[in-house]
């Protein structure tokens, strides 16, 4: 590889496509990690007592990916990170679809395990990204963790947390 | 005198305004503060939001003591629920 271009170690996306998990294992290979570690997260059909039938996600772009950025600075700062991918699907998605992918490789298992955990916490609650509930009775709802109660035509979530993946 | 403030809005707050944007007269060197009151009085759908707004300019949030400027494009947003 000529260093002389220096070539990101990050992968940062917004997709409207199923996320191609494949392709992020690749960016993140690298012969100086011994560890890859991939995180995704999938559209669950259960949450409390309701039935989710699809999910519908928003994004503000250009901050979204610029936290992505942010994100992935600071994770590399703090563990020996060899590279980053992280993809975020937005639009409707079904049960068991990819909404998140996040693949982290570094030297060893323990800090590639550390980050992702890392990235997909604070991703989650740093990236501007917004989730809509589509329920199986008919009703839906943006969720927004900290909101006291949801004024909006669907009901809101139990307790109104966001599901967690 | 007064200036314009062009806001954008995300998820909730777009279902509650029913509309993606929209353009807000401010007093001229208006703060963020002075308009997330002025979104209330020009949306009353967004009261019961209004203090869980989130607010940026370009890719940064920003709190209610940043000062806006004439043409100000503004981006708000309640509580982010990506992942």
């Amino acid at each position: 590889m000529d260093e002389a271009f220096f070539p990101s170690p990050f992968h940062l996306s917004l997709v409207t496509e199923p996320i191609h998990t494949e392709r992020l294992i690749q960016f993140v290979t690298s012969p100086r990690a011994g560890a890859v570690v991939l995180f995704l997260g999938t559209v669950r059909e259960v949450t409390g007592d309701r039935i989710t039938t699809s999910l519908e996600y928003e994004a503000y772009a250009p901050m979204a990916l610029a936290q992505m950025e942010e994100l992935a600075e600071e994770a590399r700062s703090r563990w020996p990170i060899e590279r980053i991918a992280i993809e975020h699907r937005l639009g409707t998605l079904q049960l068991t679809e990819c909404s998140v992918a996040i693949a982290v490789s570094s030297p060893h298992r323990k800090q590639a395990f550390e980050a992702g955990q890392f990235l997909i916490d604070e991703l989650k609650v740093r990236v501007p990204v917004w989730k809509k509930e589509h329920w199986a009775d008919g009703t839906s709802a943006w969720i927004h963790p900290g909101l006291p109660e949801n004024p909006s035509h669907g009901h809101a979530p139990e307790h109104g947390h966001a599901p967690e993946h | 005198m007064t200036m314009t403030i062009d806001i954008q809005f995300f998820a909730l707050a777009k279902e509650l305004a029913g509309t993606e944007q929209m353009t807000i007269p401010l007093p001229e060197s208006g703060q963020v503060g002075d308009l997330r009151r002025a979104l209330g009085e020009a949306v009353p759908a967004l009261i019961p939001i209004l203090p869980h707004l989130l607010f940026a300019l370009g890719d940064s949030c920003v709190d209610d003591a940043t000062s806006l400027y004439p043409g100000a494009r503004v981006v708000t947003f309640p509580p982010v629920s990506g992942g």
